[in-house]
């Protein structure tokens, strides 16, 4: 039997034309073998690690020229740059081969597949800036803008997110909440002034959830003294503990360069660098990290191919030990089958896993639900509702925000850690060979809890519908409940409000104090009834996320359990074939087994060179 | 001629808080108050008080050197003022360092390159209550300056000396006004403005605070036409309903602009002027970036490091529109260089609104932070005598109709005035709103003449008059309305004969 070399991958993507190939030869040899489990879990890798998609978030504090940053990168206005008006929403920036916009918006009636609209480049800035669309009235929560740009072809994604701690947004919250999705994060902030303690809390929190974090300065154009302020944010990234490699950029001085083509200006502006950087380091290292995933898979395939023609060469070469090696190999089966079912050790630490993490949850839930109500209660102690009830509400809004985006990003932590401790299991399981079970934790599941919208659009798997329920707790439903509160309060007699000058001062205080004291205990009740209702949905979204894991994970490490099992009997199969091979056809038979074992391993050997391939010389497309 | 309505006003208040502080001195005379008390009292006689508050880098040293006309508090590009600064007239130049315990010491100081440059010697920041620079100047005579360190500051007991300055919790604020500066609207800054917005019926007012769009030149990334894009965006804070509830107005400031304008030197005016002469596009590629026009260069005049030290006082966009300004001939000399920097600044409004919010209405401003702080007194210290001098604060606060104006506008931009929506605007500007000229109170344009302001100050007052007495009134409304009528009468006397 031989193995056609597949066709050139013309697809873009991060993936280089080795894996493609490896990728190619596995599925041929699964196909050739007989093993459509073992040729789904190619295809299923296939599709995986084909996702272009490597995602940076680009974060800082608005008016620091993140919108720029992007548009440099791009070298194209895309996303709309204002002196004044921030962006409001997050601009999504891939590749695509022709120009194209897409707004995405809550879906309509709630609860289906989003909304997508098909609009001109042109009219992007009054989708995504606050000019446009103030406090984000259209319910936006995307915008998808593909164009044709080679940075892009190898699978970079730019989102541009509005900025955090604009006046009265939930702006932050939501770009917290994009984090563990995230590929790399750049944090942009100008060369006016050092960091400052909200952006350094933010890496703080970004490092925890995101793999890499690079920092940029921007506006080195126009402060003479950037060098310092660039030596100070140095120092403290160091005191912190990151890596204080800061990239001083200008997209004035590359918006020049590029429009007078000047090849110096460029390098001043400081975008060279910064693209080598992504390239080199973020986009090659998703390709690294997608190179080890096959790498895995395909060497733990070979090996489950092999294992057959490894029993009937070891029957064909010594005949005498035939039933010894059968009855050997009957164990293993035993053993293999045991993984199988239910009461293996896998099972168990899944099932208690994820019993323990789905109780936490909602413990974790609970305390943050109750912070939130303490500090409600303190501020409102010390005010009066009736004069700042529009801030209380938009400050519960934004922090009850910003907790859940906490709670689904430790979530998604644990859930990693949990699916990773199943995995060492299959290594440990007594019996089965170690090397032939290379498993790895399904890591790409677990990224499907996915609050961005993905710029592929149409994946309506788990992790669509985990998206759109955590969308709904988002903007829906809390608004609703928020709402309501409103109205409640809005009942009240406002007119007493500020108007002790006109009763005469004394008899007011009393009644000003009661008054307050009614209309504290009204807020307060608004706003317990508010967490009320963002827990209830919280709890239930985050329980159905957990459960919708949970079974992605069973069924996962299932599925490798089960080709363990058919690789043993197919062993079995192949000790059993030698039995019954004449005596006279066992030379040549012999010869066959040990091709097909080379061949194998020749594939496994390409497959084991991915991972260790040097990432700096792996090829990009250019 | 000048007409400043409630000055004649604030003057009387300010007499009735002074002798209730006299009465309250005399009978807390053998407590431990009774310092506190006098201090009070003597504050009254004092300029007024204004703080330059805001975040980290807002540049508020900056502009307080730019209102001074000096370089006195020290700018850097660190975050560099830590201790709270006052900067008030003195007869002579010291300056003092107020430990939180023991005696005060005199501060060497020095003049580096036409700035100020003082050192605290090993005094820990955390123990020094304030530094006083005393300064003869003209500025400082009529108010007090007072510097802050930045909110958000990394050093975080830095800002939180900021914020126990600005808002203490446990006593009324020493400031009497306040200037808030920030680059852009942040949900600190506003968070910070409402701590100066006291929550206390009697204190509670926008009144005292006015906003500042600083380091204004920077919005628009150094562009020549920068400042126009400031005034837009200022425009808008301004009808910002959350903006509006905290304080008067938002200017733009370009600080640094502001300071050079003020403290411009003749050879500064010169090396502008050469640059300006020389090739139009080797300086223009000079002007593209802060590196390129410090870097070595054999063609030009003007030594890299002067242009060094140009950048430093001016900013890439203070020295593109020197060198444009004398390009086009609008410039010929270093005054009308100076003159030109203030115009566009900003400075010029902001000085305006500082007179006419703060400067004229110092008495009332300062009796209402007296009241407050005597109202606190009374309440941490209560004697058994002292129930008529509560009283008589609570006389003063709702009979003064400037405190009952500023309470009003209050309610009205918190939505709480029970007047038709129609009405709102027209409210909002005879209550002193938007400023308090007449000619403002009443709509009319600066320049507008005594019988012309007479004509419609009469008008309104009969048109409110009228609505005041409408059968159909809630008692809340004939009561707001009233209100009204009584600012329009008290632009009437304003105006006189």
């Amino acid at each position: 039997m031989t193995i056609p070399p597949p066709p050139a991958a013309t697809q873009p993507g991060h993936l280089d034309q080795e894996t493609h190939e490896v990728l190619g030869l596995a599925e041929r040899a699964t196909s050739a073998y007989q093993r459509p489990d073992l040729l789904r879990r190619i295809q299923q890798l296939r599709e995986r690690v084909s996702d272009p998609q490597v995602r940076v978030l680009v974060v800082g504090e608005f008016k620091h020229g993140k919108s720029s940053l992007v548009n440099g990168l791009i070298a194209a206005e895309v996303c709309p740059v204002d002196d004044d008006v921030a962006t409001s929403v997050a601009t999504v920036v891939g590749h695509a081969d022709e120009a194209y916009a897409v707004a995405v918006s809550a879906p309509n009636p709630p609860g289906g597949q989003p909304n997508r609209e098909q609009v001109d480049i042109e009219d992007i800035a009054q989708y995504v800036s606050e000019l446009g669309n103030p406090d984000n009235e259209q319910e936006l929560w995307a915008f998808e803008v593909g164009i044709p740009r080679e940075l892009l072809r190898s699978g970079l994604v730019l989102i541009d997110t509005p900025g955090v701690g604009g006046l009265g947004s939930a702006h932050s919250a939501t770009t917290i909440g994009a984090l563990p999705t995230a590929d790399a994060v750049i944090l942009v902030s100008d060369a006016a002034q050092e960091y400052t303690e909200p952006e350094l809390a933010f890496v703080e929190m970004a490092r925890d959830l995101v793999p890499t974090v690079l920092f940029v300065l921007t506006k080195t154009d126009i402060y003479p003294f950037w060098r310092r302020i660039l030596a100070l944010n140095q120092q403290h990234l160091a005191a912190r503990g990151f890596d204080p490699s800061i990239v001083a950029t200008s997209a004035s001085l590359r918006r020049l360069a590029i429009a007078e083509n000047d090849r110096q200006l460029n390098d001043e502006s400081g975008y060279p660098q910064l693209i080598r950087l992504l390239r080199e380091g973020i986009v090659a290292e998703a390709a690294h990290i997608s190179r080890i995933n096959v790498s895995h898979n395909v060497v733990s395939v070979c090996r489950q191919l092999a294992q057959r023609f490894v029993a009937e060469r070891r029957a064909l070469a010594d005949p005498e030990r035939q039933e010894e090696l059968v009855a050997e190999l009957e164990v293993i089966r035993e053993q293999a089958g045991h993984l199988r079912s239910r009461a293996a050790r896998w099972q168990q630490t899944l099932s208690d896993g994820f019993a323990d993490l789905t109780a936490d949850a909602e413990h974790d839930l609970r305390s943050r639900t109750r912070l939130l109500l303490k500090q409600t209660e303190e501020g409102m102690s010390q005010t009066d509702p009736g004069e700042v009830w529009e801030q209380i509400e938009q400050w519960l809004y934004r922090a009850a925000a910003t907790q859940i985006a906490a709670h689904y990003a430790a979530i998604t932590n644990r859930a990693r850690a949990l699916a990773q401790q199943v995995a060492e299991h299959f290594a440990d399981e007594q019996g089965v060979p170690p090397d032939a079970v290379a498993v790895r934790a399904p890591i790409d599941l677990l990224r499907q809890i996915d609050p961005t919208v993905s710029i592929a659009g149409d994946d309506a798997g788990p992790g669509a519908k985990a998206l759109t329920a955590m969308r709904g707790s988002y903007g829906g439903m809390i608004m609703v409940g928020m709402l309501g509160g409103v109205v409640g309060l809005g009942m009240m007699n406002p007119i007493s409000l500020g108007f002790g000058a006109m009763l005469g001062r004394k008899a007011v205080q009393d009644q000003h104090d009661r008054e307050v004291a009614k209309r504290r205990h009204e807020a307060l009740q608004a706003c317990r009834s508010y967490l009320d209702e963002v827990s209830f949905l919280v709890t239930k979204d985050a329980r159905d996320t957990l459960r919708g894991l949970h079974r992605g994970l069973r069924d996962t490490f299932g599925r490798r359990a089960q080709e363990i099992e058919r690789s043993t009997a197919a062993a079995i199969a192949g000790a059993q074939q030698a039995l019954r091979t004449e005596e006279a056809n066992r030379a040549a038979r012999l010869r066959d087994v040990e091709a097909e074992i080379a061949r194998l391993q020749r594939l496994a050997d390409r497959a084991a060179a991915l991972a260790t391939a040097d990432v700096a010389s792996a090829e990009h497309p250019t | 001629m000048t007409i400043h309505g409630p000055a004649d006003a604030g003057i009387e208040v300010r007499a009735q808080v002074a002798s209730l502080l006299d009465d309250a001195v005399a009978r807390y005379r053998e407590t431990s108050t009774a310092e506190d008390l006098t201090l009070l009292r003597h504050r009254l006689d004092e300029p007024l008080r204004v703080a330059i508050a805001g975040k980290v880098k807002a540049g508020k040293s900056t502009l307080l050197n730019a209102l001074v006309g000096d370089r006195l508090a020290p700018t850097d590009a660190g975050e560099c003022t830590r201790i709270v600064t006052w900067y008030r007239n003195g007869l002579t130049y010291r300056v003092v360092l107020e430990p939180r315990s023991g005696p005060t010491v005199q501060v060497p100081f020095r003049r580096e390159s036409g700035a100020l440059q003082f050192d605290i010697g090993g005094h820990d920041p955390d123990d020094i209550r304030r530094l006083v620079v005393e300064w003869p100047c003209t500025t400082l005579r009529s108010m007090s300056l007072i510097d802050t360190p930045g909110i958000v500051s990394l050093a975080t007991d830095v800002s939180q000396r900021a914020i126990a300055f600005l808002a203490p919790q446990d006593r009324p604020a020493e400031a009497d006004a306040v200037c808030y500066l920030m680059r852009h609207l942040h949900a600190a800054d506003v968070h910070l403005l409402e701590s100066f917005h006291d929550n206390d019926e009697s204190n509670a007012t926008p009144m005292n605070a006015i906003a500042v769009l600083s380091r204004a030149d920077e919005i628009g990334v150094g562009r020549i036409d920068a400042m126009q894009t400031a005034q837009r965006i200022a425009r808008r804070y301004r009808q910002h309903p959350q903006v509006r509830r905290l304080c008067q107005t938002v200017l733009p400031i370009a600080g640094l602009l502001a300071q050079a304008g003020a403290t411009l030197r003749q050879d500064e005016h010169d090396a502008i002027a050469a640059l300006a002469g020389s090739d139009r596009q080797v300086t223009n590629r000079l002007l593209r970036s802060t590196d390129r026009f410090v870097a070595e260069s054999d063609t030009l005049t003007v030594p890299s490091q002067v242009r060094s030290a140009l950048l430093d006082r001016l900013g890439l966009f203070g020295v593109r529109l020197g060198v444009s300004l004398v390009r086009v001939g609008t410039v010929r000399s270093s005054n009308e260089l100076a003159a030109a920097f203030l115009e566009h600044s900003g400075i010029d409004a902001l000085r305006e609104a500082l007179t006419s919010q703060f400067r004229d209405r110092a008495d009332l401003l300062k009796a209402r932070s007296a009241l407050t702080a005597l109202e606190h007194v009374l309440r941490a210290h209560p004697l058994p005598q002292t129930e008529d001098l509560a009283m008589q604060i609570e006389r003063i606060t709702s009979r003064t109709h400037a405190f009952i104006e500023s309470r009003l506008l209050n309610a009205l931009r918190a939505g709480n005035l029970p007047l038709p929506d129609a009405w709102l605007p027209e409210a909002e500007r005879l209550l002193g709103g938007f400023g308090h000229p007449p000619s403002v109170r009443l709509g009319l344009e600066a320049n507008a003449g005594t019988t012309e302001l007479h004509v419609a100050a009469a008008d309104s007052a009969n048109r409110w008059r009228q609505r005041s007495e409408h059968p159909m009134n809630s008692p809340e409304r004939a009561n707001a309305a009233r209100y009204v009528v009584r600012s329009c009468e008290g632009v009437i006397a304003a105006l006189g004969d």
